[in-house]
């Protein structure tokens, strides 16, 4: 039996099988909130695996160079083209862009010193990872929107430096916030928002390329601490210096398909892929909040840039 | 509107049914279309041809439930259509991830049509639905009927897409585990 003929076949089920489907309501998420869980599992395998990359944003205040403790490091410098000084030579400040959220690269730019990166390598997402169960007769979810994060966190997610062809689409930040009934205390609480190309009329990502994963990113935010769906670790942790703020960077190689099932992918689990794309995530925490970052089909460099765009902007 | 009521407004031939019937349906037919072809204009002559199918068999037929009529004709043409339109066409749309997923389940160079006759496959496989949860049922058909991708499902059922790819990962072993213990060489 084939996939096709099964399906031909599952077309003729019962009737009742498919208005169970049409009318079957669960537990429904914001939009955001739906990505922000995804946001969390890749974030995870960005956590767990990190790659240390002690990074030095060269030039003044903030980006400290590698030090000599032997710990791996990221160099990365703003270029401030206007003053003419070259990269390394500046501090976070001076390249800092206006108050005009997304930026060009080229009007905030920063040179990286590659010898100093040094990323981990993930093996990849663990198989399972739900959230919590809340009780609704004890707990109530709240849904937060741009004026609740901004409250919360101090800003609203909206980095300097985003990649040229992504946005968020217009729908800005979401979150929700799980509180006890009883006493008013959040037990929960977890923020995101993402940079797409293109986006589905329900709001979910799409790609604007043959490849059905879309290239962008997400920034993920929590102060209880960023909920986690897995992300087998690496052999290693290192962390990377960016400003004074410790860093850690992970890399993973993902699959996509179609898949090929007469041949076995490398690893000997699944089917041969028809590619892999490449998957980091960046975790950090300033002032308190638990922040990752997580980039799929963008180059380490563009992560390294909104990475430190979002520091530069927090801690400026 | 109510079903009854559109389906009164067929019987009565006035093209309001077809006006009706999108209003109230075509949403799910559109994103069924959708998930099957990856083309909207592919999509949206489906839809209209399943509204005309419709028109043409309502009356004599009084289908009830009228939504699962309605999508199964969606379903039929729009599979008619992939068919047609070739491997090249086909894209990466959520359906041809779902039967990838599926062929990894139930690929085998021994086919069983032959041996068994397609009713007592239908039988199995509504057999093996009703050992599902309800849950698990819907993320089965949401998934492998419908053609959904991860996200909308999670969506709908207001899981995580990591867990809604877990579940469905357990549902096709133990689909092939139900028809392997029945003496299904798959």
């Amino acid at each position: 039996m084939n996939a096709e003929y099964f399906s031909d076949m599952l077309g003729k089920v019962n009737d009742k099988y498919i208005m169970e489907a049409i009318v079957y309501q669960g537990r429904k998420k914001d939009a955001w909130l739906r990505w922000g869980a995804a946001a969390a599992c890749m974030g995870l395998i960005l956590t767990a695996a990190m790659t240390v990359l002690p990074g030095i944003l060269s030039g003044g205040d903030g980006i400290m160079p590698p030090d000599d403790s032997g710990m791996p490091g990221l160099v990365v410098g703003r270029d401030d083209r206007q003053s003419g000084q070259g990269p390394f030579q500046n501090g976070v400040e001076s390249g800092q862009p206006d108050a005009e959220p997304s930026q060009p690269s080229g009007e905030w730019e920063i040179a990286i010193d590659w010898d100093k990166i040094a990323v981990n390598e993930s093996a990849g997402m663990a198989a399972d990872a739900a959230r919590l169960y809340y009780d609704p007769d004890l707990y109530d979810m709240e849904t937060w929107g741009e004026k609740e994060i901004a409250a919360c966190y101090g800003w609203n997610l909206l980095p300097d430096y985003i990649p040229e062809g992504l946005s968020d689409g217009g729908s800005g930040p979401g979150g929700y916030a799980c509180r006890k009934k009883a006493t008013g205390e959040i037990v929960e609480e977890q923020v995101v928002r993402s940079f797409w190309p293109d986006f589905h009329e329900d709001g979910s990502p799409k790609s604007d390329d043959d490849l059905y994963i879309p290239a962008g990113f997400r920034i993920q935010a929590s102060r209880l601490g960023i909920l986690h769906c897995a992300l087998l670790p690496a052999d290693e942790t290192r962390t990377n210096d960016f400003g004074g703020v410790s860093v850690m960077l992970t890399h993973c190689s993902m699959k996509h398909g179609p898949f090929d099932p007469t041949q076995k992918a490398p690893d000997g689990l699944s089917n041969m892929p028809a590619g892999y794309y490449d998957l980091y995530a960046a975790s950090f925490t300033l002032d308190g909040v638990e922040y990752e970052i997580v980039a799929q089909r963008l180059e380490l460099e563009e992560v390294v840039r909104i990475v430190v765009s979002v520091i530069d902007r927090l801690t400026e | 509107m109510d079903d009854n009521a559109i389906i009164e407004l067929f019987f009565a031939r006035s093209e309001q049914a077809i006006r009706e019937l999108d209003s109230k349906y075509g949403r799910i037919c559109h994103s069924l279309s959708y998930n099957i072809l990856h083309s909207r204009q592919d999509a949206e002559e489906c839809v209209n041809d399943a509204y005309l199918g419709v028109w043409d068999a309502v009356p004599p037929a009084r289908p009830n439930p009228l939504p699962a009529f309605l999508c199964r004709i969606v379903r039929n043409l729009s599979l008619m259509r992939y068919h047609a339109n070739g491997a090249a066409k086909r894209g990466g749309g959520s359906h041809t991830v779902s039967l990838e997923e599926l062929e990894a389940c139930l690929a085998s160079p021994r086919t069983v049509e032959g041996d068994l006759e397609e009713q007592e496959l239908l039988r199995l496989t509504e057999g093996f639905l009703e050992t599902l949860s309800r849950e698990n049922r819907v993320l089965f058909m949401r998934r492998y009927w419908f053609s959904d991708s991860y996200v909308q499902i999670a969506d709908r059922t207001g899981l995580s897409e990591k867990n809604v790819s877990v579940r469905l990962t357990r549902i096709r072993k133990q689909l092939r585990h139900y028809f392997e213990e029945r003496g299904i060489v798959l």
